[in-house]
């Protein structure tokens, strides 16, 4: 059972290598992933240069009363907060083709009938296709947590202490679990929808909803300032339209209960910065629980409309 | 080539597909060793013959086996046995050949993939091209790969859908070719579902023709073309039968 599991994973993780727009979305993520970094180096380089200049002109005026470094004040982790925005951005988008394309392209090329016939139940089939989609995302959470690992070696004075290193696992697998759950929305909407179009319109319109137009109804901030990782969901809404979608839409806006648990651990703003990851974590709790529930009921619909599945009733034949 | 012992038995099967009734009562019996031509016009049940046959789909009354398997209360057995060839398979296109007949291979339990591979495109005259991907492949490459995943695991039966749809005539006689050999040299029962009378005439050692979810006729080949001796005869008794809906 378990060796035909993996034969499904292993397959599913060496199509999707060869496929062009996976391959396409995953360097944009890793080339964000840089660029994150590249962003937060030059940044700190640029104001460090100032800085010092400023220190000269005014060690040269006689002020004896010295400003301090402005990085002082700033964790090294709050150079990865951009990575919030690029998971739920890129990194959800990304999930979604994988989920899609994982079963799409079997039902395209008419695979899946061959698949039917072939002495594997339908258990081992779907949990092999799960564990290669996990297996693929996790493929891709290494690779960014590498990159943000090691950028943080070429910026001077960030290197990461170990609480911050575990901060920074701890982000990368609330991104795993958050990229997951859009790559079970993919998988059900391959599986169910008649139409390869619609099968990759659902998931992405779920994923614009999840990602701006629910966030932008519960807190009534501008798009732009949703976007700026300092200060997502912080503002509470004004006004009773605002109230009331606050409080009926909340429980369905997965993007903030993420960020919402995200931003403490990159210590996005100053009065994250006290807290100890226990802390974090239990006051945070009904976020992390609330993000686990919504990827058990992905993979359980999943597994739903794949158990009752046909394909002698396909529509994508007729 | 026949011999004695049914592979593949239905009896009273029928299917429903909402209320329309595709398949209705049939009793069909084949035997080991026979290349059996299953013909009828388009929608008069023989896919949905097929996908009984080969595990795809439950039918509404009735019982089916193949190789003495109970095609629902041990369909993982049955899929042991059987060889699956459906119409217009294009696999997976960014794989190499030899990566898809590996994944076919593992998945029905084949131990030694890369000799097994080697022996089947050797049996199918096919070698060199492992390192190809499909999405280069012509149609006829494609069916010979097809063909290859579905014998890979030496089943008893194969069973192949309109096999001969959309290639050009010399990769139909290619395919008649390889049928005849897998049947003489590999021993395999093949079931064909057509509606060419002469690739059945040239292929097949028994035919049966459904018409609308009805067997209307089913005898060996020898047989049938002494009773219409010629296959121009044997077409326009055909088209009589599918007009009449009965012999």
């Amino acid at each position: 059972m378990f060796e035909q599991i993996l034969i499904v994973a292993a397959n599913e993780i060496r199509v999707l290598m060869r496929e062009k727009t996976f391959l396409l979305l995953l360097s944009v993520f890793l080339a964000m992933t840089l660029f994150s970094v590249l962003i937060g180096w030059s940044t700190k380089t640029t104001v460090l240069g100032i800085y010092n200049a400023s220190l000269i002109l005014l060690k040269q005026s006689g002020v004896t009363h010295l400003p301090s470094n402005p990085f002082i004040m700033i964790p090294a982790l709050a150079l990865f907060r951009n990575m919030i925005i690029y998971v739920f951005l890129i990194g959800a988008l990304t999930s979604v083709v994988i989920g899609h394309s994982s079963f799409i392209r079997e039902r395209k090329s008419r695979v899946v009938q061959l698949l039917f016939t072939k002495p594997i139940s339908k258990t081992c089939f779907i949990a092999g296709k799960i564990v290669g989609i996990l297996a693929a995302l996790l493929l891709i959470i290494f690779a960014v947590f590498f990159i943000s690992l090691l950028s943080s070696f070429f910026i001077p004075g960030q290197l990461l202490t170990q609480q911050e290193i575990i901060r920074l696992s701890l982000f990368y697998l609330l991104s795993l679990i958050y990229m997951l759950i859009f790559a079970m929305i993919g998988l059900l909407f391959a599986i169910v929808l008649p139409t390869e179009s619609l099968a990759l319109l659902a998931p992405i319109i779920i994923w614009v909803a999840v990602t701006f137009i629910f966030p932008e109804l519960t807190t009534g901030q501008n798009p732009v300032a949703l976007l700026n990782p300092t200060n997502i969901t912080q503002t509470a809404p004004q006004g009773a339209f605002f109230t009331l979608m606050h409080s009926v839409l909340t429980p369905f806006s997965i993007e903030q209960h993420y960020t919402g648990l995200a931003q403490p651990l990159l210590e996005t703003q100053k009065q994250f910065t006290s807290l100890s990851i226990a802390e974090i974590i239990a006051q945070n709790s009904g976020l992390g629980i609330s993000l686990f529930v919504y990827l058990i009921l992905a993979i359980a619909l999943s597994l739903y409309t794949f158990y009752h599945y046909a394909v002698t009733r396909d529509k994508m034949y007729e | 080539m026949t011999g004695k012992n049914p592979i593949i038995n239905t009896q009273d099967l029928s299917h429903k597909y909402n209320n329309c009734l595709a398949l209705d009562n049939l009793n069909l019996t084949i035997y080991e060793g026979e290349i059996f031509g299953f013909l009828g016009h388009n929608g008069a049940g023989k896919t949905t013959t097929i996908n009984i046959l080969t595990t795809l789909l439950g039918q509404t009354s009735g019982k089916a086996t193949v190789a003495g398997l109970d095609t629902i209360k041990e369909s993982l057995q049955v899929k042991r046995q059987i060889g699956y060839l459906p119409e217009n398979v294009t696999f997976y296109n960014n794989l190499t050949a030899f990566e898809n007949l590996a994944y076919f291979a593992r998945l029905s339990g084949v131990k030694n993939v890369k000799e097994k591979v080697a022996e089947v495109l050797e049996f199918l005259d096919f070698t060199g091209i492992e390192n190809k991907k499909m999405g280069e492949f012509s149609k006829g490459m494609r069916q010979r790969i097809g063909i290859a995943q579905a014998i890979i695991h030496d089943p008893k039966v194969l069973f192949l859908d309109e096999p001969t749809s959309g290639l050009d005539p010399l990769g139909i006689k290619n395919l008649r070719e390889i049928i005849i050999r897998l049947n003489k040299e590999k021993h395999i029962t093949v079931f064909i579902n057509t509606h060419l009378l002469s690739e059945v005439a040239k292929t097949c050692t028994s035919i049966g023709v459904l018409n609308h979810g009805k067997l209307i006729y089913k005898d060996t080949l020898e047989k049938t073309l002494q009773k219409f001796p010629d296959e121009v005869a044997l077409e326009e008794i055909y088209i009589q039968m599918e007009s009449q809906g009965k012999v």
